[in-house]
């Protein structure tokens, strides 16, 4: 045997999981475009492999964006449409209970209720809940720039969590995709947290480690953000990315809203330390 | 018989209304729209006591309601009904009496006039745009009470307990509001509760100036008292057993009577009946205080009154009319409401002019840019309209030296962030400032435009410096009180 071929060999039979991994599912994200939020999801959802949602008796917590108290047309927080579907792609995909909640920056109360989340989650049978502060408990984050952090016990004692982002711009991080999105698990003074927010969001993504991200691009926030309120700086895109790599679901998010990639910190940061690639296998529908 | 059924009735009907305003408490907040039924605050709406000096104050009959002149009529017709059927407060202190058994203590009762006295001070007072007398106004300190002391201790407690029973924790607020000058009105309201000891509705009998306004409008009313003088012996019992001091026997006063029929099932010939008429009874006084008494009352207030005004600039809630204070009457429906807490009464060392008003308090919370709650629960239009676009409560600014960006070279843009404005009131521009290891640095921080400013506070409220880099002003050119 020559050197070369026994060196290509090895190769093979190296690259043997990822290969039988990626035949099994040969794509790693799904990209979707269609009128109707709550379907393209189900159709996006079905594409990626509902075992990819939850397996049989998980516990799972499904993470939208409900930070302000906007409706949904102003593309604040995450289309409860688009919620609506994953809650229930997870019961039929074998979760025991679904939770969905959030930090909201505005008053919990008002914010749940009017970006329609809590309707349209309790409609499909998930546990709504409202954080506390008595709620939340110190861990180690263990990251570059947070090492301690209150977190909401909640989403500690899910299986799986399931991030359910929405563009939009963010006048500091460029944007706020699936790892920003994140923050609305922790506590505290999250202000603290942008004196480098790049690194914070790359370190609590790399804590919480969302086993899928589903990013709504259905209304996207062009400016003003993160909270917006302009109808004008909403633009409808009727899109939405499935993937388990959170590089990859951001970067999709930020080419969407038209960052340059010098912009895009935080999923240069998420790629170096090895959280995903920045460019997957996408199944276009 | 007849009597007994009427009684009864009158308890019941006293349940219901208690029943009524507890339950139209709970639904005083955020259910999911912005919007709250005028019922929400019925009470208020149709409090003939507060309006009126409402209205006296503010010099309109804009303040007045459907429910407002129902109310009139039900008590100018069949006599002091709200007292003895309606008011929530009377009802609890009847509650209190039969719960506590108040024995009847002897000693030398006050007289009857002192309530008038009340009202005429704070009637006068009210022509001065001075409307005080709403502070003494029973149903805003019921009210009151229930939302700043009762509810909020009961939802600490149910927090405590469902930490043992966690399913628990869904009936609670969702947010554990802590509220100002809850140990000034707290004090009143145990007051009138622990007065009761000494007297069944003491309160009631001397002092609320709500019951001598309804008194003095029951005066001439329809249902009245007759005592027939066949079958009566005497006894006494009727007098005694009032529980507004209304003596039937003795000396009849008819706008004291709550028309509670408790004397006519207690007269053991059945001698007292009730009939509809206009003539009067025999030995009928109107009013114990004495037409001197009254003209000096007056006198004084008007000589007292200016050295209690005072100017001050202050928060208000978005919508808040011009002359704020005077057309406030203080029942404490929007700070019920308020889904943020913003909304706090004001304590003594602001002077009674402004006691138990709302006052934006951006030092513990901060107004929500798409709520409007308040103007719908407001029941004197004392926050007027308002659309998220035209809130102007204040003004933000930015101290430069202890804000982050400027002071110590750090990034931080939580207030533009958390700006509501659509355009952003706060702009980020470029500084150069020094990091405290001494090193130059580019970096954006906060500027606030004061045309597009609203003040809602929330910047105040998110900056993560302390103390606080940015915080909310009173406007200077408005008159904010």
């Amino acid at each position: 045997m020559k050197r070369r071929d026994f060196i290509k060999g090895l190769l093979a039979l190296a690259s043997f999981p990822i290969i039988a991994q990626s035949n099994a599912n040969s794509y790693e994200a799904v990209e979707i475009f269609g009128d109707d939020p709550y379907k393209i999801t189900w159709k996006g959802l079905r594409a990626f492999g509902l075992k990819n949602v939850a397996s049989r008796g998980d516990i799972v917590l499904v993470k939208p964006n409900i930070g302000w108290d906007r409706k949904p047309e102003q593309a604040a927080d995450t289309n409860p449409l688009v919620v609506k579907a994953v809650v229930e792609a997870a019961y039929e995909a074998g979760a025991k209970k679904v939770f969905v909640f959030d930090n909201p920056c505005n008053a919990a109360k008002r914010t749940y209720y009017r970006s329609g989340i809590a309707k349209a989650a309790k409609e499909a049978g998930a546990e709504v809940i409202f954080l506390r502060d008595s709620h939340l408990v110190k861990q180690k984050i263990q990251g570059e720039f947070l090492k301690e952090w209150e977190v909401y016990r909640q989403a500690l004692e899910v299986d799986r969590i399931i991030n359910v982002p929405i563009v939009k711009h963010h006048s500091l991080a460029k944007a706020t995709i699936g790892m920003k999105n994140l923050m609305g698990l922790i506590g505290g003074k999250r202000g603290y947290l942008h004196r480098q927010i790049n690194t914070a969001i790359v370190d609590l993504s790399q804590f919480f480690k969302p086993f899928l991200v589903i990013v709504d691009a259905y209304r996207i926030l062009k400016a003003h953000g993160p909270q917006g309120g302009n109808l004008k700086d909403v633009e409808l895109k009727k899109k939405l990315f499935i993937t388990k790599d959170i590089v990859a679901a951001d970067y999709w998010g930020a080419k969407l809203l038209g960052l340059r990639e010098e912009e895009m910190k935080w999923v240069i940061e998420g790629k170096i330390r090895g959280l995903g690639k920045k460019q997957v296998k996408t199944l276009r529908i | 018989m007849k009597y007994k059924i009427i009684r009864w009735a009158r308890v019941l009907t006293q349940i219901l209304f208690f029943i009524l305003f507890v339950y139209l408490f709970l639904k005083t907040g955020f259910f999911g729209t912005d919007k709250a039924s005028p019922l929400i605050s019925l009470f208020f709406r149709a409090d003939i006591y507060s309006i009126t000096i409402i209205a006296i104050a503010v010099r309109t009959i804009g303040v007045f309601s459907i429910f407002y002149l129902g109310m009139l009529l039900l008590n100018l017709i069949f006599g002091r009904v709200f007292c003895g059927w309606i008011c929530p407060m009377g009802s609890l202190l009847s509650i209190f009496s039969w719960a506590f058994k108040a024995k009847t203590r002897r000693f030398k009762k006050p007289s009857l006039k002192y309530k008038y006295i009340f009202l005429i001070i704070f009637l006068v007072s009210g022509t001065l745009s001075l409307p005080i007398g709403t502070i003494f106004d029973p149903l805003a300190i019921l009210f009151k009470s229930f939302a700043i002391i009762l509810h909020p201790e009961l939802n600490i407690l149910l927090l405590k307990v469902s930490e043992i029973l966690p399913s628990l924790e869904n009936y609670s607020m969702a947010e554990p509001h802590i509220f100002y000058s809850s140990v000034s009105i707290g004090l009143l309201f145990l007051t009138i509760l622990l007065l009761n000891l000494i007297e069944e509705r003491f309160w009631c009998r001397y002092v609320c100036p709500y019951g001598a306004f309804v008194s003095t409008l029951s005066v001439k009313n329809f249902l009245k008292l007759r005592i027939d003088e066949n079958k009566c012996t005497n006894c006494g019992i009727c007098d005694a057993i009032c529980p507004a001091s209304a003596t039937p026997l003795t000396q009849w006063r008819a706008g004291e009577c709550y028309q509670c029929f408790r004397c006519h099932v207690a007269c053991p010939e059945a001698a007292i009946f009730t009939e509809l008429s206009v003539i009067p009874r025999k030995k009928e006084s109107s009013f114990d205080i004495k037409r001197r008494e009254a003209l000096l009352t007056i006198g004084a207030t008007i000589i007292a009154i200016p050295f209690l005004k005072q100017e001050t600039k202050i928060l208000r809630p978005p919508g808040a009319v011009q002359n704020f204070a005077s057309r406030c009457i203080r029942c404490g429906e929007c700070i019920k409401g308020c889904p943020t807490g913003v909304l706090q009464p004001m304590g003594l060392s602001s002077g009674l002019e402004n006691y138990g008003t709302p006052r934006l308090a951006t030092e513990l919370s901060y107004c929500e840019y798409e709520c409007e709650l308040c103007q719908s629960l407001c029941p004197t239009e004392a926050i007027g309209s308002f659309s998220p676009e035209t809130k102007k409560m204040g003004v933000a600014r930015v101290d430069r030296s202890i804000c982050l960006p400027f002071a110590y070279g750090t990034e931080c843009i939580v207030c533009e962030e958390h700006c509501p404005v659509p355009e952003k009131a706060i702009k980020l521009i470029e500084t150069n400032s020094l990091t405290p290891e001494g090193e130059m640095k580019k970096l954006v921080g906060p500027v606030v435009k004061d045309d597009l400013c609203i003040g809602c506070g929330i910047c105040q409220n998110k900056c993560p410096q302390s103390p606080k880099a940015i915080k909310v002003y009173p406007l200077e050119n408005k008159s904010n009180e």
